[in-house]
C-alpha cells in the first residue's frame, strides 16, 4: 500500500489532505507523524513556488503592487552600512556570485539577520526587504516561543506557512484584473504581529479568516470551519485577489494566464 | 478571432474547472492550461475601442505600462493602435484635401525660414532705432550687449546678402513646387508623406539604435499615416502676424528628425532621447517659442507624453485634440475662432 507521501506525490493532493485533516491530534502520533510532515512540506513547497510564480506573472502583466510603489524614506546611516559591507562582500567572493541575493550569505553581512535590519525596497526579492513577500528569519523562534506560552502547538500548515512563505501583500491596481484598486488583495499578517495580537485563542492571518490556536491539527482552521489550504486554494485560484470570486466581470483572459502558471497543491 | 460564443462557452468551462471538490481529487489547473492559447485569440480591447470606448482603451493600454507588449496584451494592443492611426490617416486626408477646399496655403515653413532678410531688416531697424536713442558710448552692461548685437545683425545681413542668390532661386523652386501641387495637397510630399515600403524596415533600424522600442502609437502612426505638415497660410484659420498660434499640426518625419540631432549614424548617448516630432505652437506662428514638441524614446509602453505641449497630454491625445478643431487645435484657447470653417474641416471625421 503506498504512503500518504507517494500518493501526495502522485497527485492525490486533496484526498491525502482530507485523511490527515479527519487525524485532527492524532496526525502527530508516532505512526503518523513523519509522514504528516512530508506532505507539510511537499505541500508548502509548491505553495511557496506559486507565491513566486504568481508574483512573476502579475509582474509580467503589469500589475502595480502597493508594496512596491509610493516613496521611501532612506536611512542613511543604514546605507552607509550597507554600501560599505556588500563591497566588501563583493570584492571576497573572487567570482560572480550565482544570483544577486547570494552575497547576503557571507558571514560579513550576518549582521543584517541577526539585527533584524529592514532592507530598503530595492533588495526585494531578500526575505527581509519589505515587499509583495516577505519572510522574517526568526519566524521558527517566535512560533516556538508561542507554542510556549500556548501551552500547545499550532497547527502545521501555518507553521510552515510562517516558516516557509512568510507574509504577503498582493494590493495593487491593474486595468483589467484590478482597476483603480477596487479589489482587496490579499494581505497577511506578519508572524510577530500574530504573535503579539494573540490572546484570545485565535491567530488574525487574514483580514477574514483567523486560525483556532492552539490546535494540534494538521490544517488550521478557522472558527467559521474554512480550512487555511482551501482558503489559499481560492486565493491563488483568483490571482491573489479572493474578493474577485463575487466580481461580475471576471478578467477571465489575466486570470486563465495566471492559474497556468500555477500548481495544484 | 474567436467569436463571442465560443469565448463564453470556454469562460463558463473554466469558471467550472475552477470549483474545488473536497470529495475527491480534482485537477485544479490543468485543464485551464489547455484553453489558454483559445482565449488569448479574442481581442476584447480592439472591440471596446470599435464600440465607442475610444479614451478608456487607451487609458487601459496606457495604465499597462510596458506590460502591453505582453503576450496576453500585445496583439490586441496593437490592432487598437492601427485601428486608431487608420482612422487619423481618415481625418488627415479629409482634412487636407478640405483646407485645399478652402484656399489654404500649405508651406512648409522654409519660405518663412528664408525669409531671414526680412527678418534681420525688422531686428536691425528696431536695435538701431533704440541705439540712436543712447548716448555714443554704452553706459552699462545692457546698452554694451544691445550694440554688440545690433553689429552681428549687421554681419549677418552682410553674409546673407552673399546668399541672395541662391535663396532667390530656392525660393523660386518652392514657388514653383506649391503651383505644382495647387489643389492636390494630398500628393504634395512637402504637407503629407504615407509611409512606403522602407518605413517599417527604417522604424526598425532605429528602434534598434535606440536600443528600445518606439511607443506603440508613435510606431504605428509612421507606419499607417506618415509625416504631416499643415503648416502654412489663411486669413482666417492661420493669421499671419497675428497674435494667436492655431498649432497647425505637424508631425516630422522621424529619420530625419533623429537624424539631424544625432547624425546619419544615430549615435545615441544614454538611455533615452528626446524625439522631436513638431515646433511648438509659438514657433509655428513664427513667434519665438518654447522646445519643440517631441516624445522620450525608448519606451515600451503604448502610448508617451508629447513633451512641451501646453496641456501635458499624451501623444493619441494630443491627436484627438488635434482632430477635435480640424487640425488646429491651438484654437481652443481662443473665443474669437473661425468656427464656421473649423466645423467644415471637423465635418465626417473619426473619433480615435
Amino acid at each position: 500500500m503506498k504512503s500518504r507521501v507517494e500518493r501526495y506525490q502522485a497527485g492525490e493532493h486533496q484526498a491525502v489532505w482530507q485523511e490527515l485533516r479527519a487525524l485532527a491530534g492524532a496526525v502527530r502520533d508516532p505512526a503518523n507523524l513523519a509522514d504528516a510532515e512530508k506532505v507539510v512540506e511537499l505541500t508548502f513547497a509548491r505553495v511557496r513556488s506559486n507565491l513566486d510564480s504568481l508574483i512573476r506573472a502579475l509582474t509580467e502583466i503589469g500589475y502595480a503592487f502597493e508594496a512596491n510603489s509610493g516613496p521611501e524614506e532612506t536611512d542613511w546611516a543604514l546605507e552607509l552600512r550597507l554600501t560599505k559591507a556588500l563591497a566588501y562582500a563583493s570584492s571576497r567572493s573572487g567570482k560572480q556570485r550565482e544570483t544577486a541575493l547570494a552575497v547576503f550569505e557571507d558571514p560579513a553581512l550576518a549582521w543584517i539577520r541577526e539585527e533584524k535590519i529592514v532592507l530598503p525596497r530595492r533588495f526585494f526579492p531578500h526575505p527581509q526587504a519589505p515587499g509583495i513577500r516577505c519572510v522574517d528569519p526568526d519566524a521558527a523562534t517566535e512560533i516556538d516561543s508561542l507554542e510556549q506560552r500556548l501551552g500547545g502547538p499550532l497547527p502545521m500548515t501555518l507553521k510552515a506557512w510562517f516558516v516557509d512563505c512568510g507574509t504577503v501583500d498582493f494590493r495593487g491596481k491593474h486595468p483589467f484584473l484590478n482597476p483603480q484598486s477596487r479589489v482587496a488583495g490579499v494581505r497577511t499578517a506578519r508572524v510577530g504581529d500574530c504573535v503579539r495580537m494573540n490572546g484570545d485563542g485565535h491567530l488574525p492571518l487574514f483580514s477574514d479568516w483567523q486560525a483556532r490556536i492552539p490546535d494540534a491539527g494538521a490544517d488550521a482552521v478557522s472558527t467559521g470551519g474554512r480550512y487555511f489550504l482551501d482558503v489559499l486554494r481560492e486565493a491563488f485560484t483568483w490571482a491573489g485577489l479572493p474578493a474577485l470570486a463575487a466580481a461580475a466581470n471576471k478578467p477571465q483572459r489575466e486570470l486563465d494566464f495566471i492559474r497556468s502558471k500555477l500548481v495544484d497543491f | 478571432m474567436r467569436s463571442r460564443s465560443s469565448h463564453k462557452a470556454s469562460a463558463s468551462f473554466i469558471a467550472s474547472s475552477f470549483v474545488c471538490h473536497p470529495s475527491k481529487d480534482s485537477c485544479w489547473f490543468r485543464r485551464s492550461n489547455r484553453d489558454r492559447l483559445n482565449l488569448q485569440m479574442s481581442n476584447p480591447l480592439l472591440d471596446r475601442y470599435i464600440a465607442g470606448e475610444y479614451r478608456q482603451v487607451w487609458r487601459d493600454l496606457v495604465d499597462l505600462g510596458a506590460a502591453v507588449r505582453h503576450e496576453l496584451y500585445y496583439q490586441d494592443a496593437t490592432e487598437v493602435t492601427a485601428e486608431t492611426m487608420r482612422r487619423a490617416r481618415h481625418n488627415v486626408e479629409s482634412i487636407i484635401r478640405k483646407l485645399d477646399e478652402l484656399g489654404y496655403q500649405f508651406s512648409s515653413g522654409v519660405e518663412e525660414r528664408l525669409d531671414v532678410d526680412r527678418h534681420l531688416a525688422i531686428a536691425q531697424k528696431a536695435l538701431q532705432e533704440h541705439n540712436e536713442r543712447l548716448a555714443s558710448e554704452p553706459r552699462n552692461a545692457r546698452e554694451a550687449a544691445m550694440a554688440q548685437m545690433l553689429e552681428r545683425v549687421k554681419l549677418m545681413q552682410q553674409q546673407m546678402s552673399v546668399r541672395a542668390p541662391q535663396i532667390g532661386e530656392l525660393k523660386s523652386r518652392l514657388a514653383q513646387r506649391r503651383r505644382r501641387f495647387q489643389n492636390r495637397s494630398l500628393e504634395n510630399p512637402d504637407v503629407f508623406s504615407p509611409p512606403n515600403g522602407k518605413t517599417s524596415p527604417e522604424l526598425n533600424r532605429f528602434e534598434k539604435a535606440l536600443r528600445g522600442p518606439l511607443p506603440l502609437s508613435l510606431r504605428s502612426w509612421f507606419e499607417l499615416v506618415g509625416p504631416v505638415n499643415l503648416m502654412g497660410r489663411h486669413e482666417v484659420l492661420n493669421p499671419q502676424d497675428g497674435d494667436r498660434a492655431p498649432d497647425p499640426l505637424v508631425i516630422y518625419p522621424f529619420k530625419e528628425s533623429a537624424e539631424s540631432d544625432f547624425g546619419e549614424d544615430l549615435e545615441f548617448e544614454g538611455e533615452t532621447i528626446e524625439l522631436a516630432l513638431s515646433p511648438d505652437d509659438l514657433t509655428k506662428s513664427n513667434i519665438s517659442g518654447g522646445g519643440p514638441y517631441a516624445m522620450t524614446v525608448p519606451d515600451p509602453a503604448a502610448d508617451a507624453l508629447f513633451l512641451n505641449e501646453s496641456r501635458n497630454t499624451t501623444f493619441v491625445e494630443y491627436l484627438r485634440r488635434s482632430f477635435a478643431w480640424g487640425g488646429f487645435p491651438g484654437w481652443e484657447s481662443s473665443e474669437a475662432r473661425p468656427q464656421k470653417e473649423i466645423d467644415f474641416l471637423c465635418e465626417g471625421l473619426l473619433p480615435l
